[in-house]
């Protein structure tokens, strides 16, 4: 329940054995290699050390493929699963056998060209539509589309916009080239679409005269034979890839019981990757190679009874004060306090040399989730959810995520017994829809509703209570780090002002708060070098009585979402026992339940992280701790079991 | 004129009251989820797969919307209007409920809207960092707050006065 001591090591190995070496660590999972340090200026030295090379990249083209097939399998045969799957078990062995890579591979890339084949098709089956759509205006003409005229005539196809009117541009055209005729095809909304028919030699003034009149010539290229059997043709067309697009489906599909192979080669090369990226953070030289990292001491006795397996040379030690920026942060927590891992991790880890502030807030988050829902109902349904869950045994984040829901629920499920509140007043609506009356078999300790100023001073007096408790943390802390007078200055005036001010509002004495008030002016001044700053940075700490203030007031918002809450359930019970029906009754009761639910869930996670972050934190914590990642496995899909 | 104004002028205001509530929080809710919503159905033309958390996003400014009708609600019933006791209520106690009303009314129908800004970056987050679309929730949750607390005022008034 602590941030894990880190001990430095350097080691030193054979080059033959780095392989091997790298597999063991790996599957240890306890070292973190670090950027190695420049190599020496030394001129002579820089020939020989260099940085070790990988095929790091080959690794990671090879996974992007990987993964691109396993998206079209996903795609084109996908696969009814639930959001928590359990994946596959493997062992380790089984896992790095790299027997079964280069079939995996190979599907991939046929994946791949197959799906490029439907891509292609996809393209051509729109061009082949088009084609069609331009055709259908003119099915109706007999005459072949390549047709351009006979020896001594011309045909021109073409079109006017569907406002002209085509008697007229008749008029037109006959006055202009009196041979020529205006065969009408077909009109759509927009256009009419026409032939025009006329001598040789007039062609230019026939179209001058109907271009004026909005005649657009608009030749069908390359087309063979009539419209019609262009059109059956192009059907034809059609049909015939979407027959070859069904053959690629059915390609693609029966390949989808293969998908397992993908996923456990995508972790082998998952697991390759992390070794070469490891291993890139080596030094070598022709016939050694030298690592220098991070292991967490309570690790260390596993390392050294790998690391006697192999000739290397290793030193280990404690990492310096002021190296303490660069040791890699790694918290120790159990059951109850790891679910807060959440929590801390999307504020910042602690600095290494801070404190681990898990335990310290796991009673308050769950203690103030639980005053915030306060709801029997709700808390039975956070509890059955995430034992439902739990079953599938999921991990890492999700896994704290399931395990804070089921604490919360739990202590939801107490406040609400507390307050006497079962999805709101549920049970007395449904009682009074069969003309009863409830009455709970015991009295609530209170009702937020009626005992609103009760609840708001219990809720004033839990962020109280943090305070206080935030600042003593500050105290040991800074008392443990030899900083005793800095302690008792900066955080002993502050008790020394609000038992002060307590004293003072019972009526006891106000010398008590006088003195802590003179207690802040004398000391919270005394890094500035002269007597003036020193002062005046005293009195201007007396400011922060309302940063005080206002951290404690902020601790009404726990009374605000556990009236809320309580109030919006109440109405909706209300609503649906208007219908006076035990039908539409549920109906309206699961519905409005599951939006209250459902924001009460998010608002109180949201307002709890807020005031551990801001209200708590700010009182102790310092953060800016880089998470510990040693060389491990990091699989997607598969479970190692040993 | 009077006679009308005795009967009915009272109950006309605290309706008046529960229907600005409903219908303002109701406009600013509107307004929210819609800019959320057009966000929202641009990355999904990207993405169709991030459907649903694009819907918790999108529905969050939605919540102002209920509060308003939870005090609408609340308002019709006390006055009477549900079991129709509600007629000749004096014009100060109508007025009265026309003012329980209005923090709702106001404040869930501008909270709304500033939350349906939030949850259109909040998308913008989900588009450019999808693991960190968890901050852009709790960016609109803070702003909720707000809503919570004018919700509350409200409530306290029609319980207390």
């Amino acid at each position: 329940m602590s941030i894990v001591r880190m001990k430095k090591i350097s080691l030193i190995a054979v080059r033959s054995q780095k392989d091997a070496l790298l597999r063991d660590l790996q599957s240890l999972g306890c070292v973190e290699f670090s950027e190695p340090e420049p190599v020496a200026e030394d001129a002579e030295l820089h020939d020989l050390i260099a940085r070790e090379t990988s095929e790091l990249e080959k690794y990671r083209s090879d996974q992007a493929g990987l993964i691109r097939g396993l998206m079209l399998l996903d795609r084109y045969a996908p696969e009814k699963s639930g959001l928590f799957e359990p994946r596959q078990e493997i062992t380790e062995s089984a896992l790095l056998d790299e027997s079964g890579a280069a079939g995996a591979l190979a599907l991939a890339e046929r994946l791949e060209h197959l799906d490029g084949q439907l891509k292609r098709l996809s393209v051509l089956e729109t061009q082949h539509k088009s084609l069609l759509e331009s055709l259908e205006p003119w099915k109706e003409l007999t005459i072949p589309l390549d047709c351009n005229g006979t020896e001594k005539t011309a045909v021109v196809l073409g079109t006017l916009p569907a406002g002209a009117d085509p008697e007229a541009v008749g008029g037109i055209l006959t006055a202009a080239a009196p041979e020529a005729a205006l065969l009408a095809v077909s009109s759509s909304k927009e256009l009419h679409y026409l032939v025009l028919i006329c001598l040789k030699e007039k062609l230019p003034e026939a179209l001058d005269a109907l271009r004026a009149c909005g005649f657009a010539p608009s030749p069908l290229k390359d087309l063979v034979g009539t419209a019609e059997a262009n059109m059956e043709h192009t059907r034809q067309r059609l049909q015939e890839m979407a027959d070859e697009k069904q053959e690629l489906y059915r390609q693609i599909e029966a390949e989808a019981p293969r998908k397992n192979e993908l996923k456990r080669c995508i972790d082998l090369l998952a697991a390759k990757i992390a070794r070469a990226e490891a291993a890139e953070r080596l030094l070598g030289t022709e016939r050694a190679v030298l690592l220098s990292g991070w292991v967490p001491a309570p690790e260390e006795p596993k390392l050294l009874e790998v690391l006697s397996k192999y000739d290397c040379a290793w030193s280990t030690a404690d990492p310096a004060p002021e190296e303490y920026e660069n040791v890699p942060v790694k918290l120790k927590n159990n059951a109850l306090t790891a679910p807060l891992t959440m929590v801390t991790e999307m504020y910042s880890l602690p600095s290494y040399d801070g404190v681990d502030p898990n335990p310290l807030m796991m009673p308050f988050f769950v203690l103030f989730y639980g005053f915030m829902m306060a709801d029997a109902g709700y808390g039975l349904i956070m509890i059955l959810a995430a034992l439902l869950v739990k079953r599938k045994k999921p991990r890492g984040g999700a896994k704290n995520f399931f395990d804070l829901l089921l604490m919360c629920g739990i202590s939801t499920l107490l406040f609400g017994i507390v307050t006497g509140g079962f999805f709101g007043d549920a049970l007395k609506q449904i009682f009074g829809l069969f003309g009863k009356t409830f009455t709970l078999p015991y009295t609530p300790l209170f009702d937020p509703l009626n005992d609103t100023q009760l609840v708001l001073v219990g809720a004033l007096a839990l962020g109280g209570f943090q305070v206080l408790v935030g600042m003593a943390v500050s105290f040991i802390k800074q008392t443990a780090d030899g900083h005793f007078l800095d302690a008792l200055f900066d955080v002993g005036s502050w008790w020394l002002l609000f038992a002060g001010i307590a004293l003072g509002a019972l009526g006891v004495t106000w010398w008590v708060a006088v003195a802590g008030v003179a207690a802040l002016v004398l000391t919270q001044g005394r890094s500035k070098p002269t007597i003036i700053g020193k002062l005046a940075s005293g009195i201007g700490s007396l400011y922060n009585i309302t940063g005080y203030f206002g951290d404690i007031l902020s601790y009404s918002r726990l009374m605000a979402l556990m009236l809320a809450g309580g109030v919006i359930a109440q109405v909706f019970n209300t609503l649906a026992a208007l219908t006076g029906n035990i039908v539409t009754f549920f109906l309206i009761f699961l519905v409005g339940h599951a939006l209250n639910l459902g924001l009460n869930l998010l608002g109180c996670y949201v307002h709890d992280l807020r005031l551990q972050c801001l209200e708590f934190f700010g009182k102790f914590y310092k953060d800016g701790g880089r998470p510990f990642s040693p060389l491990k496995f990091n699989t997607k899909y598969t479970t190692i079991t040993k | 004129m009077q006679g009308f104004l005795e009967n009915f002028g009272g109950m006309s205001l605290g309706i008046l009251g529960a229907g600005l509530a409903v219908v303002l929080a109701g406009i600013g809710s509107a307004k929210g989820t819609g800019m959320a919503g057009e966000a929202g159905a641009g990355l999904l033309c990207e993405d169709p797969s991030k459907f649903g958390k694009v819907m918790i996003l999108q529905v969050i400014p939605g919540t102002q919307g209920i509060y308003g009708f939870v005090v609408g609600f609340l308002a019709l019933m006390f006055m009477g209007v549900l079991d129709g006791t509600a007629v000749g209520m004096s014009i100060t106690e109508g007025f009265r409920y026309f003012v329980a009303c209005m923090p709702i009314a106001l404040g869930g129908w501008i909270s709304a809207i500033a939350q349906g800004r939030v949850a259109v970056a909040a998308i913008n987050i989900l588009a450019k960092k999808p693991d960190d679309w968890a901050k852009g929730m709790i960016l609109c949750i803070t702003v909720e707050f707000y809503a919570i607390l004018s919700l509350l005022v409200s409530v306290f008034i029609l319980l207390y006065i």
